[in-house]
């Protein structure tokens, strides 16, 4: 296709496109190339090319505009018989260092965690609430920062930078947490402290999850394009939108609960009603997910 | 410089261009490293990076960035340009990252593997 004669870098994809459904895709190719083709012809230009010369050049330039506009309309065949494949070729076997490293390290959390229970309860040393608490927001911070780091099988390892970010997010979230659990040994001022910290941890974690980038394997980003539509939320916006309320409900009912018990019988025991409020949240999540009555429809659709 | 393609020819390069052809996605993800930038800008970058020595054509590069794209080591968005037409920009996810730090080790370890099996004394031709 010879296209020297193209003056008009308008007029040039005008008729490359014509002809051709445009789709959304479709169209935002063709604005891309326009851009990209004013911005090569604005360079010419500086360089003291005439317009028309410009037009001309950057046309030359572009290359066989039709094999781009082909790339695009193909449809990419998908074989989901070759995932199984695809998982054996990307398996990511853990490392084993990670993993000891990993399980000791939560290990010495929840200790230092049953230590400072114990301590809030039985009102032990300063030293020792401080000793645990400090304990605790460590591991939490490493322990988020080193499994961020992590190549997994469906994963790329977070940036350095990044992942130490969520790290001192974390940790900040749960020494937040534990200042605020002092009140009934120390007093206000640590609620106002603890709550200051949390709200430095929510802003650390805000600004990482809206600069955050994928980070998913090509292999999975295809294997879930393949089954985006088959699961029931995807398929049934309104369950979807019916269990968002349900979860909102859920956990009010059990944060409200929460402090209720808190301030009544105390904290030994208002930790339930958080661990009751998960277990409603999942089987309400099982029965959104798979309901009753479809297995069972199912069944007799096949009989 | 004013270059000049058309009377360029690509079959007297000095260079093994299919080689460099194969690296493309590398050097697309390289260059969004520190940046987001668009399609002409990108193109401009690897030009001036080899002193107009090495010009990847701009078809190539649409094909590139579908894939890029598609795979999820680069992110596209439209930028709202105040003057002009809008321009789509690229910017490297953490994926992106992963890959390119992966592919320039191997690289690097192929290009020594190479230079030893033609000898070439320290890396340097």
């Amino acid at each position: 296709m010879s296209h020297a004669e193209y003056t008009n870098i308008h007029r040039y994809l005008d008729e490359a496109f014509t002809g051709l459904e445009m789709t959304a895709d479709l169209q935002d190719l063709k604005e891309e190339i326009r851009s990209n083709l004013a911005a090569r012809v604005a360079e010419l230009q500086t360089d003291g090319t005439s317009a028309e010369q410009a037009a001309a050049t950057a046309i030359e330039e572009l290359g066989d505009v039709q094999e781009i506009i082909g790339g695009e309309s193909e449809v990419p065949v998908s074989v989901p018989a070759t995932h199984a494949g695809a998982f054996a070729l990307n398996k990511v076997t853990p490392r084993s260092g990670f993993v000891i490293g990993a399980v000791l390290l939560s290990l010495v959390a929840v200790a230092a965690l049953l230590w400072f229970a114990l301590v809030l309860v039985s009102g032990g040393s300063a030293a020792a609430a401080v000793l645990s608490t400090v304990v605790l927001w460590l591991t939490a911070g490493i322990l988020t920062t080193w499994s961020l780091r992590q190549e997994t099988s469906q994963n790329y390892p977070v940036p350095r930078r990044r992942a130490l970010g969520y790290g001192a997010s974390s940790a900040a979230a749960v020494a937040g947490l534990t200042l605020m659990a002092m009140v009934s040994t120390a007093g206000m001022g640590l609620v106002v402290a603890g709550a200051f910290v949390l709200l430095g941890s929510v802003v650390g974690f805000i600004k990482l999850g809206i600069s955050q980038t994928n980070r998913k394997k090509p292999w999975i980003r295809a294997v879930q394009r393949d089954y985006q539509a088959m699961d029931r939320f995807s398929q049934d916006p309104v369950a979807a939108a019916r269990f968002g309320i349900y979860t909102a409900v859920i956990w009010i009912i059990a944060l409200a609960l929460f402090v209720l018990l808190s301030f009544t019988v105390g904290f030994a025991f208002s930790w339930l009603a958080l661990l009751g409020g998960l277990v409603v949240f999942m089987v309400v999540l099982a029965r959104m997910l798979f309901p009753a009555g479809e297995g069972a429809a199912q069944q007799t659709k096949q009989k | 410089m004013a270059s000049n393609p058309v009377d360029k020819q690509p079959q007297s390069e000095p260079f093994a261009a299919d080689l460099l052809r194969g690296h493309t996605d590398t050097i697309v993800l390289g260059v969004l490293r520190d940046a987001q930038r668009y399609g002409f800008e990108i193109y401009k970058t690897i030009r001036d990076a080899t002193g107009g020595l090495y010009e990847i054509k701009e078809a190539t590069l649409y094909a590139t960035y579908r894939r890029l794209v598609k795979d999820g080591l680069v992110e596209a968005s439209w930028g709202d340009e105040t003057q002009g037409g809008r321009r789509k920009y690229y910017r490297i996810t953490d994926a992106g990252r992963a890959v390119y730090r992966k592919n320039v080790q191997d690289w690097t370890a192929t290009q020594n593997i190479i230079n030893k099996l033609l000898n070439v004394k320290g890396g340097t031709p």
